[in-house]
């Protein structure tokens, strides 16, 4: 039960270590996107929230009962983000919508 | 012990690692395959708003592409009506050219007609872009723009800047710098219904006033210490050529309060720029005249006179025939000061339409017969306007002469 514990634990620190790698490389992608347009790069951005919290969510399933709970308030937060997120690209799509007619 | 490691991976961190394998991949293509000629770039016009203002008719500058003559812009009728047109501003960003590198972009030529409000003359012109100086310019934007810019888009904007004396000169502006291509001289006309604009002083406050603010975040008003600074760089053995003394003309916009206080500066050596400081002077004495402000034109007019050495001798004309008009209409009261300007701007030969116009002018005021039919006879052989003789108060004592209404009525001689 100890190891059990033991290597879920360690299995969890090194999810979110390549969560904090991944989430860096996405950022990093962005911000040096040289052909990017301006407007998928402020897409990419407001999708980096949902993105992450859905990583989360991912790790969070599989992590013992002692991070759950840290787990939780950070997808708890995530989930805020993702919906300011959600609401200002539906806003974009509406403006785009309305600026194509 | 990789397969110890993989083992000990629960399946939720191999997906991860999966995800960032994929990432960094996505990352290393987009640098490994960053080629400056695959960027995409993009072309303005604007006009340089610069103390020359013109009434644009018609300009566009004119591509080759595949073998095909296409134009990048025509002036539309809604921006020809101000006197500092910028496509980039009045037209959004609908109006840019996009071109890749390897489509081998070159402007081949440039069809620009316009009314100069300082030399009251209309000018027009279809002039071909030497290859090999655009080529070189786009060259050193292509080369320095892995450094300038951060954007895998290249803006560039070709800036037109219409000169007193029917001159056409060509630059291409990048991010933060700003290059010399070439320059040309349009030939004067006279248009079939010849209606002259009227530049009113409220126009010019509010046209400049608008350029000025729109353009102060790239063209930094100069103080004295970097006035000073840009001549020293203008006249400095590395940058001894055409091409930084008409950079450094395009950033030293300043108002004519500035630029005499510079030039009053008894340390300032401008050997080597006596152009740029000639462009300046009158530039300064335009504005000064066309806003009413008038106490500064003898300054001016001084200034001119001091650094008239240096100054190129059409250059010299051109100014002359501008600050003669100030004279006629009595900005300049100094008899000395006046007599220095015969001295000293205006040459035996005059060759500048507008100032053998204003020597007409002048010497019709003070009844000289025999000059005002020399200086009649040479602006008109240089495309001086008929029509200015037929409506100028200036002439009104000679309408009726003989001789003076057979000059005006004889045919051009080509």
């Amino acid at each position: 039960m100890t190891n059990t514990l033991s290597f879920e634990l360690s299995n969890t620190y090194v999810s979110l270590c390549l969560f904090a790698l991944i989430i860096g490389l996405y950022v990093l992608l962005i911000y040096s996107g040289k052909e990017f347009d301006e407007g998928i790069k402020v897409v990419m951005y407001a999708l980096l929230a949902p993105f992450a919290t859905g990583l989360l969510i991912f790790i969070a399933l599989d992590s013992p009962p002692s991070l759950k709970l840290f787990l939780y308030c950070l997808i708890f937060i995530g989930s805020l983000i993702t919906i300011v997120a959600l609401l200002f690209l539906t806003y974009l799509y509406a403006s785009y919508r309305a600026w194509k007619h | 012990m990789i397969d110890d490691f993989i083992n000990f991976l629960s399946s939720t961190n191999k997906w991860l690692f999966a995800l960032a394998a994929i990432l960094l991949t996505l990352n290393l293509i987009k640098e490994l395959s960053f080629r400056r000629w695959a960027r995409k770039y993009y072309t303005f016009i604007e006009t340089d708003p610069y103390l020359f203002p013109v009434l644009l008719l018609n300009d566009s500058i004119i591509t080759l592409r595949d073998g095909s003559v296409r134009n990048i812009r025509e002036l539309r009728p809604d921006i020809c009506t101000g006197i500092y047109p910028d496509d980039r501003v009045r037209s959004g960003t609908n109006f840019y050219t996009q071109f890749h590198w390897e489509a081998e972009f070159l402007p081949a030529a440039i069809k620009a007609e316009w009314y100069s409000f300082a030399d009251e003359k209309y000018y027009k012109g279809e002039f071909v872009i030497p290859p090999e100086a655009m080529k070189s310019v786009l060259q050193y934007f292509s080369d320095t723009s892995l450094l300038a810019f951060s954007e895998w888009r290249v803006f560039l904007t070709y800036v037109l800047r219409y000169e007193p004396g029917g001159h056409l000169g060509l630059f291409v502006k990048g991010k933060e710098d700003i290059r010399f291509v070439c320059r040309f001289c349009a030939s004067s006309y006279t248009p079939e219904h010849e209606n002259r604009p009227v530049l009113s002083e409220a126009q010019f406050a509010e046209e400049r006033g608008v350029a000025v603010a729109k353009i102060a975040d790239h063209f930094p008003i100069v103080d004295s210490d970097q006035f000073a600074e840009f001549l020293r760089y203008a006249e400095s053995e590395s940058t001894s050529n055409i091409d930084s003394l008409y950079t450094f003309c395009f950033y030293s916009y300043m108002s004519p309060e500035e630029l005499l206080e510079n030039l009053q500066d008894p340390a300032l050596d401008v050997s080597g720029c006596g152009e740029v400081v000639g462009h300046l002077i009158y530039g300064a004495i335009f504005y000064c005249h066309s806003m009413g402000n008038i106490a500064l034109i003898p300054l001016l007019v001084q200034a001119a006179i001091d650094y008239c050495e240096h100054i190129s001798s059409h250059l010299r004309e051109c100014l002359a025939g501008n600050i003669l008009n100030s004279v006629i209409k009595g900005h300049i009261a100094n008899v000395e000061l006046q007599q220095q300007v015969f001295h000293h701007l205006i040459p035996e030969k005059v060759t500048v339409g507008l100032l053998a116009f204003n020597l007409a002018c002048f010497y019709s005021r003070a009844k000289n017969k025999e000059l005002v039919l020399k200086y009649t006879a040479i602006a008109l052989d240089k495309r001086f306007s008929r029509r200015c003789f037929d409506v100028d108060e200036d002439f009104t004592f000679y309408r009726n002469d003989a001789d003076f209404k057979r000059l005006i009525n004889q045919p051009p001689s080509r």
